[in-house]
C-alpha cells in the first residue's frame, strides 16, 4: 500500500475523493518550492535617447528555475497596477514592454519603449524565484 | 473546533500569526498542485509565424498551463509572450534570435504552444506545467 498525505477542502472526504481540485494538499502532486522574492527597478531616460534597460538578479542555482515576474510601468508618480511580465502595452505614439530571461545563475529583466519620448520611464518589477528545476 | 495544519516561516508564531504570507503551509489555503509536467522538443520552420504545436495532457479537465522555452545553442530560457533575447543595448534595443513564444493555451485534450520565427529553422525545448483545472 502506498502511503500519502491528503488534505481536502471542506465537505470533501480525504479517504475517498480523488479529484485534486478538491484537495488543499496532495502528496501525489508536486508544488512550487519558494526560493526568494524581490523587487527591482529599471529606469529609462528617454531624454538621453535611451529606450532599453536591463538589470540582473543572481540566484546561482546552477540550473534554470521556475520564475514568476510582474511589472508596473509609469512615468512620474507610480500609478497603475502590476501585470504579468512579459507584457507589451501602447499609448498614442509609443509602445512599451518588459520581458525577462533565465540563465543558470541569473534572472535578467528587460524593459523597453518604442517611439519618441523625452520622459523618464520607470518599470518596477516583483519577481518570485522557485527552486523547481525546469530541466531544460 | 476546526483543526488546521500550519507551518510558519522562521520568526513567525504559528499559534498567533494570521497573515497567510507568514506561513509555508496552511491547510486553510489551497496550494498550486503540479498535476502534469513534461518536456517537448519542437522544430520551428524558418521565417514562419503563427506555428502551433500540440501536446496531449491526458487529463479529464481543461488545465491551467504555463511553460518555458529554450532554443538549442543558447544558454537562456524565455517565457511565453516573449522573444529569445540574446543581446541588448540602452540605445540599440533588444537583439533576438527570431524565435518568439507567443502563447500557451489548453483545451480538453491538448496543450497548444504557439510560436513565431523570423529567422532560420530552430529547435526548441519546452518545459510545460498543468496546474489544476481552470
Amino acid at each position: 500500500m502506498t502511503n500519502k498525505i491528503i488534505i481536502t477542502k471542506d465537505t470533501y472526504n480525504a479517504l475517498t475523493d480523488t479529484n485534486p481540485k478538491n484537495h488543499i494538499f496532495n502528496s501525489d502532486y508536486g508544488t512550487l518550492k519558494y526560493l526568494t522574492k524581490g523587487t527591482a527597478t529599471i529606469t529609462i531616460e528617454g531624454g538621453k535617447s535611451y529606450y532599453t534597460g536591463s538589470t540582473s538578479i543572481t540566484h546561482d542555482l546552477g540550473y534554470y528555475p521556475f520564475v514568476e515576474v510582474f511589472c508596473i510601468m509609469y512615468i512620474g508618480t507610480p500609478s497603475g497596477n502590476y501585470e504579468p511580465c512579459p507584457f507589451v502595452g501602447s499609448g498614442t505614439t509609443v509602445q512599451y514592454g518588459s520581458s525577462y530571461r533565465i540563465t543558470t545563475t541569473t534572472l535578467q529583466l528587460y524593459a523597453q519603449f518604442y517611439g519618441v519620448s523625452s520622459s523618464t520611464w520607470t518599470f518596477d518589477f516583483i519577481y518570485f524565484i522557485f527552486k523547481n528545476n525546469l530541466g531544460l | 473546533m476546526t483543526q488546521i495544519i500550519t507551518v510558519a516561516k522562521s520568526t513567525k508564531n504559528v499559534l498567533t500569526a494570521t497573515d497567510p504570507n507568514d506561513f509555508l503551509f496552511h491547510s486553510s489555503y489551497n496550494t498550486f498542485k503540479i498535476i502534469v509536467t513534461g518536456t517537448r522538443e519542437i522544430t520551428l520552420l524558418g521565417s514562419t509565424n503563427n506555428q502551433n504545436f500540440t501536446q496531449a495532457h491526458g487529463l479529464s479537465f481543461v488545465p491551467l498551463v504555463t511553460a518555458y522555452a529554450k532554443e538549442s545553442g543558447y544558454s537562456q530560457v524565455f517565457a511565453q509572450n516573449s522573444e529569445n533575447i540574446w543581446l541588448w543595448g540602452p540605445k540599440a534595443g533588444y537583439f533576438t534570435t527570431g524565435a518568439k513564444f507567443n502563447y500557451i493555451t489548453s483545451d480538453s485534450t491538448n496543450i497548444i504552444f504557439n510560436f513565431d520565427n523570423s529567422s532560420s529553422e530552430k529547435t526548441i525545448d519546452i518545459r510545460y506545467y498543468c496546474l489544476e483545472s481552470i
